[in-house]
């Protein structure tokens, strides 16, 4: 098979790396490599620096506290699936299983899944929705010129630009994923093929107490650019008591356009509106089975 | 790149470009031929073997990850009951695997079956889905994983 | 099956070509043109190492030239480019990396040509073959018809996977090239590679394996590189393995089949004319265009009693890469619009599919849509009205007609509208052109002295399992144990020329040539000095039986029929399409062996589904319940039958009526998004 070439690094350990990386901000950080093999790395007469990130233990790990959950960027979606009981969530678990064939998700890591370029795949919505922050890590020279390393948490939102790309700066890198636990007791998780490999997918998380909604967080990916999530909306269904009348139906159902722009694909459109109805249903009648799961 | 590691459980190493990919590596360095190389994309899986005792595909390893870990091939799965039972339960089922996907299906069967002691049907699929060959029905693949299950179920009550 | 051969298999024992190695082993890739079409003016090689070398058309030992049926194809590119990645010449080398890096340093310069006109121009450049179908006077049957209806049916065409590679491997023994490699049609690579090399036929000695379902749309692929392969052995004297990398040639280009209908109707629904037009892109050079578009203006005109019929075929050639013949070399394809139009009428009529299909299909007596009289009771009556009573077709057609039509009236949207749909097929396993190079077939049989008995088959069985299954059955006839027989895939000869190994033609034409020498074998057995050697011979038929130029006659000696029924539902919310059960009657005489035909029918089925969703595989959660009927018949002259192709034209036109159904639309065209579908909502 050709091979582009390659000049390869292998940090034993995290402060090495972000020294290289913060050196050589062009490098790419390879995990699982399960997207970086089959799309990047075949353009063939560029020369590609790369910098190897499985054999760091510190990324691997998975932990948790009282209040959330915590994993390395390199954790294997398929470790996360085992570990289940210690995210404790229903829809993160669902998503998780439904990402490619068994081995592809042995490969497969947390970090790479949502540094994707271009792409925002299954993982990011529901870290979204579970308030997921990320940990960025980057070196500093001190005064001494010796380097130090810094870290900050943000909230997953801000790690996307205006433009969906992810938003980190040169030598910058996400070394953890905190994944607070979410006490609901409602989740919907629908994933249809839009067209090619792309989906829509609508996601939500909800606490319903006797007919009453008194949380919701729901969002809707293409797994392109478009990731939508209104608190407008959120507002709008908070405080209700399901099933709706009709005419809060029809009121909520005529609001969706003025809350969600129409999309150059109608079939997407369509989508949105259908899956909003489906999840208005969805919470008038719960399934049994998705309730107080965890 | 030296490249240090456990092959077929025996200590090896191989002096290769760290961009290889490990099917690659294992096919030319090893001759291991037992894994195939068809799309070279992650996507038949055809090139299935056991890196540190998971399932993975070999076309999307490249070498240098693989160093100090334990690599297992259809050759060295051979070795082991857990093959035994495969190829029982195949025998026993008709499944008629064709050449060339043979070697990876059993392989995949045999290890998930050791993580699936009782595969059900969400399981089951998991480990059709993870080679992807139209030689055979579903009907008769799923009825071997069955009596694969039962054989390996049976071997290690007793 | 022998156990110690089925644990090798299963080991990884097996060996490929791309696994074969041996000292002194020089590697070699075919180097391609860029994209696009014109005169080959310049090809610049830079400086190559000692023990590198570059051939083009004019340093090959022998005949740059693959002669196929309707074209002559070169081997590599002398003086015009026809389609990007067209082989321009072959480099081999000792280091595969190295290989690759000179290669990709190779530059053509070629003079832009203009592109063949498209398909709505009929210009005699790009018109490969025209076929055309006559039977009575069309203008009267329409004059008759009460009811004049059209049709416009489009299908594009899957792209059909290739594993194994085409990975080479020869090596030189005393004289004999010896080949690994994959291919339905060792006589044609045998051929080929004596033409390339300049060598004889004996001289080529060739080893493969079964692997996979290879389709039909690959069968000589494989030549054109073996041939290469072995002319750099002849000239390097070593060892040559070919990669064949992923390339341009080989990436999927969608190519259309078109058929526009007109169809005239009585009173009561019957045909009185059939008119159809259809065109499909043969690629650049348009070989076996001939065969393809006779089987698909064959089953276009379908099997319904019509007496003035018109069916026109065009294949015009593209500045694509040479694909024929596709899976079931066009006969599947062509049903998608017969069938299609078959639905249409019905509905138009108001009678339900099958009861129209029974009223419309010839009977003893009648003539085909070819003219040639139906000798025998054809079971497809029967089959469809088993498969509807199975299904509960009638009733669940009816049904969703009714919801489409009360529709308006109901408030509510239902969360999902079922549809089912009903297509009926047939197969022949033999070849419609008289051409030698495809219908020649041989099986030469010798019993030994020692009472061993060796069969040459000059063919690839589709299925390991059919040579255990040709053991038992030569075991059981001449009562000479298992061990005793073996199978000779191929044998070097100068003289013997086999066709390629599809349409199942393995398993019926070979069985029966099997059979024959087998007898011929048991006869002189105990009356002639051992060894006896007997060879059976496929007999061409007659042209009275089929005249191939004015496509009169009856095409198959002994066709297979398929009734399928699939049901589809359709989520209101999403559109998504599911497809959870299909029912299918085939009937093919003895089923040799009924696990690998359910096998062969699964992996139709899902070549099907693919065609028809647009989806490179169909997941084990979402394949459908199959219900399949053998219809094996009890008489005593049971034929072994065919069964390539029979689901894979059936499924597609049930599929898209029972699209139309459930979405109310008229679909006539696969695939489908379900995006498609979205207007029919709106």
């Amino acid at each position: 098979m050709k091979q582009p070439p390659y000049h390869i690094s292998i940090p034993q350990n995290l402060m090495d790396l972000l020294s290289l990386y913060r050196k050589n901000p062009a490098s790419l950080l390879m995990a699982g490599g399960t997207h970086l093999l089959n799309h990047t790395l075949n353009r063939e007469g560029e020369h590609y620096s790369i910098l190897s990130l499985t054999q760091l233990e510190e990324l691997q790990k998975i932990s948790r506290t009282d209040r959330y959950a915590e994993a390395g960027c390199c954790v294997t979606i398929n470790r996360m699936i085992e570990t289940a009981y210690i995210f404790r969530s229903p829809l993160l678990q669902d998503t998780l299983c439904q990402m490619g064939p068994y081995p592809i998700r042995n490969s497969a890591t947390v970090g790479g899944n949502l540094c994707i370029p271009g792409r925002r795949k299954d993982l990011f919505p529901v870290l979204q929705l579970l308030d997921t922050r990320v940990e960025i890590r980057y070196v500093k020279p001190k005064r001494n010129k010796r380097m130090s390393m810094k870290s900050r948490w943000i909230h997953i939102n801000n790690l996307l630009s205006h433009d969906g790309e992810i938003n980190l700066a040169e030598g910058e890198m996400i070394t953890r994923v905190r994944i607070p636990y979410y006490d609901g007791n409602f989740t919907f998780h629908r994933k249809v093929n839009i067209k090619d490999d792309f989906y829509l997918s609508v996601n939500c998380l909800a606490t319903i107490e006797k007919g009453v909604l008194s949380d919701i967080r729901l969002i809707f990916t293409n797994e392109e650019k478009l990731i939508i999530r209104n608190r407008d909306i959120e507002a709008n269904l908070l405080g209700r008591r399901f099933p709706l009348g009709k005419k809060d139906h029809d009121q909520l159902m005529g609001n969706l356009s003025h809350f969600y722009m129409p999309n150059e694909n109608p079939y997407e459109t369509y989508l949105i509106r259908n899956l909003f109805r489906q999840l208005l249903e969805s919470l008038a009648d719960p399934p049994e089975n998705l309730q107080g799961t965890w | 790149m030296l490249i240090e590691f456990v092959l077929n459980d025996e200590p090896t190493s191989v002096e290769v470009p760290a961009y290889k990919r490990l099917a690659d590596v294992l096919r030319e360095g090893f001759n291991l031929t037992g894994l195939r190389s068809a799309c070279g994309k992650g996507y038949c899986g055809l090139c299935t073997v056991v890196l540190n005792e998971e399932l993975v595909y070999s076309c999307m390893i490249p070498v240098f990850q693989i160093r100090g870990k334990s690599v297992q091939t259809i050759e060295g799965y051979a070795e082991t009951e857990g093959f035994n039972d495969v190829f029982e339960g195949f025998k026993e089922a008709g499944v008629h695997l064709c050449d060339y996907c043979a070697p990876t299906r059993t392989l995949t069967t045999g290890i998930l079956l050791d993580r699936y002691v009782r595969p059900d049907a969400r399981q089951i699929e998991e480990i059709l889905s993870s080679v992807k060959c139209n030689c055979t029905p579903y009907e008769t693949l799923k009825k071997g994983i069955l009596l694969t299950s039962q054989i390996r179920q049976k071997r290690l009550k007793s | 099956m022998d156990e110690d051969k089925f644990r090798n298999r299963l080991a990884g024992g097996i060996r490929f070509p791309e696994d074969m190695t041996s000292k002194k082993m020089v590697y070699a890739i075919l180097i391609r043109s860029p994209r696009y079409q014109g005169i080959l003016e310049e090809v610049d090689v830079p400086k190559l190492p000692e023990n590198m070398l570059f051939m083009r058309a004019k340093d090959l030992p022998g005949k740059n030239l693959m002669p196929l049926p309707d074209c002559a194809l070169p081997l590599l590119v002398e003086d015009e480019v026809l389609y990007p990645g067209q082989p321009l010449g072959l480099l081999t080398g000792a280091d595969p990396e190295i290989l690759n890096k000179i290669g990709s340093q190779i530059r053509c310069r070629i003079r832009k040509t203009p592109p063949f006109p498209p398909a709505a121009i009929n210009d005699p450049r790009s018109t490969a073959i025209i076929k055309e179908i006559k039977k009575g006077d069309l203008d009267r049957g329409m004059n008759k018809a009460e009811q004049i209806l059209k049709g416009e049916y489009k299908m594009i065409m899957p792209e059909v996977p290739s594993y194994p590679r085409n990975n080479i491997f020869c090596t030189k023994e005393g004289g004999r090239y010896i080949l690994h490699l994959h291919t339905q049609w060792p006589s044609l690579v045998r051929k080929l590679c004596a033409l390339a090399a300049n060598i004889s036929r004996k001289q080529v000695e060739l080893h493969f394996n079964t692997a996979g379902r290879t389709w039909d749309s690959h069968i000589w692929q494989s030549a054109v590189p073996a041939a290469l392969t072995v002319a750099a052995a002849s000239i390097l004297r070593q060892p040559v393995r070919l990669i064949e990398e992923e390339n341009i040639a080989m990436s999927f280009v969608p190519r259309e089949l078109n058929i526009h209908y007109t169809a005239g109707l009585d009173h009561q629904g019957r045909l009185t004319a059939l008119m159809a037009d259809l065109s499909i892109d043969a690629g650049a050079y348009g070989c076996f265009a001939s065969e393809v578009l006779t089987r698909l203006c064959l089953s276009s005109a379908g099997f319904y009693q019509c007496r003035n019929i018109r069916i026109r075929g065009k294949a015009y050639q593209t500045n694509t890469p040479p694909w024929f013949p596709m899976a079931g070399w066009g006969l599947p394809q062509g049903f998608f619009g017969v069938e299609m139009l078959a639905n249409h009428l019905a509905e138009e009529s108001g009678t339900d599919p099958a009861i129209w299909r029974n009223l419309n299909i010839v009977e003893k007596g009648n003539l085909y849509p070819t003219s040639g009289q139906v000798r025998q009771r054809l079971p497809l009556p029967e089959m469809v009205d088993d498969i509807c009573r199975k299904s509960d077709f009638t009733r669940k057609h009816a049904a969703g007609r009714q919801v489409r039509q009360n529709e308006r009236e109901l408030d509510l949207l239902p969360t999902g509208y079922s549809g089912i749909g009903m297509a009926v097929s047939f197969q022949g396993n033999e070849f419609l052109s008289r051409n030698r190079v495809l219908t020649a077939s041989s099986v030469t049989t010798t019993l030994h002295k020692e009472g061993n008995l060796e069969i040459i088959l000059n063919a690839v069985p589709a299925t390991p399992s059919l040579l255990a299954l040709w053991k038992k059955r030569i075991s059981k006839r001449l009562s000479i144990p298992e061990e005793q027989i073996s199978f000779i895939l191929d044998k070097p000869d100068d003289q013997a020329f086999s066709g390629p190994s599809t349409l199942s033609r393995s398993s019926t034409i070979l069985t029966r040539l099997i059979d024959q020498s087998c007898d011929l074998i048991q006869k002189k057995r105990f009356r002639e000095a051992l060894p006896i050697t007997e060879t059976g011979s496929f007999r061409r038929r007659t042209k009275t039986d089929w005249d191939e130029e004015s496509l009169i006659g009856t095409p198959f000696g002994t066709p297979s029929f398929a009734a399928a029924v699939v049901d589809v539902q359709l989520e209101t919310a999403t559109m998504e399409l599911r497809v959870p059960k299909i029912w299918l009657s085939l009937n093919c005489g003895i089923i040799l062996d009924k696990s690998s035909a359910r096998s062969f029918i699964e992996a139709e089925v899902r070549l099907a589904l693919c065609q028809c969703l647009k989806k490179q595989a169909i997941k084990p959660s979402i394949f459908p319940e199959l219900h399949i009927e053998f219809n094996e018949n009890e008489s005593k002259n049971q034929r072994i039958g065919g069964l390539e192709g029979l689901v894979l034209g059936a499924v597609p036109a049930a599929f898209a009526q029972a699209v139309s159904l459930a979405s109310g639309l008229q679909i006539n065209s696969l695939p489908l998004e379900s995006g498609d579908l979205l207007r029919g909502v709106n």
